[in-house]
């Protein structure tokens, strides 16, 4: 009887390990949400205007109603700007990206493609 | 017995508090360390930055106010003010600081990269909308302005002779890096942190067990040409591949030769150049890339920087202690 005022009971300490486990069990479950996903962020004059999970999105082609000219085309978890009005193209000859941390930029629109996966940086691509 | 009953449930209550407790420290802990990317404009380039929330605004505000600085193109910039005056009394010390670290690398390594090239830049403005090749006679108008010795600094006080305009734009994004890493570095931050202009950019932190990979662009494609495995360090590209333009079939590229007053007909076609310092990494793959093959012998022993660098006949320049592994295989060593 003694005891049970020092400590708590059976069933307590049961609830506490479920609320720890649960804990846990939610960071590593944020942890390797983020470790697998690369998200492709678009956005204009520095505003997000869509972000695309590569790994979930099936291939095709689109335009965004926030930026005017751009078609946009996903492939094999890759994306890539196919074709564009601007004078330069230099968004079109970028190519496909799909690493972190790549970009595709059209400076004229302030339009950048970024890819992202949430993770510490330790590669990057120059040029 | 009463007050045994009721301290039961207190007891069960403070533990279950102090693991939810336990557990919110722990996922705040957790997410001090998630990276953040955060994308900008500035410097007539995006910016972008891969490190924790704190340091991605503060890059952002480091960038901001050099902007203000160095900006030889909008009347906001303190560089333009004094382009259009022709001398400022009370200069910034950051004007100051970066002027006077630019003419020592002119000292050092020559004056093929020249700040005072403004008139020139001004002159052929190849990132305006219908840029044309100038006549020969402004050609050589502008070219009688360039020259550094043009450039009295004394104290916070700077002249430009002759007419002289200023243009930072080879060097300037290199300088913001260096003051981002000596923020980083007087925080004592210790997230990994990248910083990319597109053309330059900054490593800083442990990476991957102390090293980053640096993959570099293959000009035509827009492939992988190699990858380069570096410790922390600054590093800068040049090239005339993605900002040029063309008239009668010939291209023009944004990178001007001083000696003829147009824009540089290089041989090299992709220049890399890892250093200590963003200044230096900016210069000198300027350099490089303006100098061309002939004169690459003595950047590819340099002391205080590495280089790799590929010329129109796809042959590649590597220095050696660099590590370098070649990707696209149509390129000779």
């Amino acid at each position: 009887m003694k005891n049970n005022t020092v400590f708590a009971r059976k069933s307590d300490i049961i609830i506490i390990a479920v609320i720890i486990l649960a804990a846990a069990g939610f960071l590593l479950f944020r942890h390797s949400v983020s470790s697998e996903r690369c998200i492709a962020s678009i956005s204009v004059n520095e505003k997000i205007v869509s972000e695309i999970d590569l790994s979930k999105t099936a291939d095709g082609e689109f335009t965004l109603k926030e930026i005017q000219g751009p078609v946009f085309e996903i492939k094999d978890e890759k994306i890539r700007i196919k074709s564009s009005n601007c004078k330069n193209q230099i968004c079109v000859n970028t190519g496909f990206i799909a690493s972190p941390g790549e970009t595709i930029v059209c400076l004229p629109k302030k339009l950048v493609i970024e890819i992202k996966d949430g993770k510490a940086p330790s590669s990057v691509k120059t040029g | 017995m009463f007050l045994k009953k009721s301290l039961k449930p207190l007891i069960a209550a403070a533990a279950i508090s102090a693991a939810v407790i336990a557990s919110a420290i722990i996922y705040f802990q957790a997410n001090r360390h998630t990276v953040y990317e955060d994308t900008f404009f500035s410097m007539d380039t995006v910016v972008s930055v891969r490190s924790d929330i704190d340091v991605c605004k503060d890059t952002r505000d480091i960038f901001k106010s050099l902007e203000a600085v160095y900006d030889c193109r909008s009347e906001n910039g303190e560089a333009a003010r004094l382009n259009e005056s022709g001398g400022l009394e009370n200069c910034s010390d950051e004007l100051i600081r970066g002027l006077n670290n630019i003419l020592n690398l002119n000292r050092e390594y020559g004056s093929s990269v020249d700040i005072t090239a403004g008139g020139l830049t001004l002159l052929w403005n190849i990132d305006s909308e219908n840029p044309s090749v100038p006549s020969e006679k402004d050609i050589d108008a502008a070219l009688e302005t360039v020259g550094i010795d043009n450039i009295k600094v004394s104290g916070n006080s700077v002249t430009l002779q002759n007419g002289a305009k200023l243009d930072f734009g080879a060097v300037a994004k290199g300088i913001a890096l260096d003051r981002v890493k000596a923020f980083l570095k007087d925080i004592d931050d210790s997230s990994d942190t990248i910083v990319s202009t597109g053309s330059s950019v900054l490593l800083y932190g442990d990476g991957e067990n102390g090293y980053f990979n640096v993959d570099i662009k293959e000009p035509e494609s827009g492939g992988v040409l190699g990858r380069v495995r570096t410790k922390p360090c600054f590093l800068s590209t040049s090239g005339g591949y993605e900002r040029y333009f063309e008239a009668d079939g010939k291209k023009y590229c944004h990178i001007m030769d001083t000696e003829t007053g147009y824009p540089s007909e290089s041989d090299i076609t992709t220049v890399t150049v890892f250093a200590e310092s963003g200044l230096l990494s900016d210069f000198i793959s300027t350099q490089v890339f303006i100098e061309g093959t002939k004169g690459i012998e003595k950047h590819l022993n340099a002391q205080d920087y590495k280089i790799i660098a590929a010329d129109k006949n796809k042959k590649l320049y590597v220095s050696p202690g660099l590590e370098f592994v070649k990707k696209d295989l149509s390129y000779e060593e």
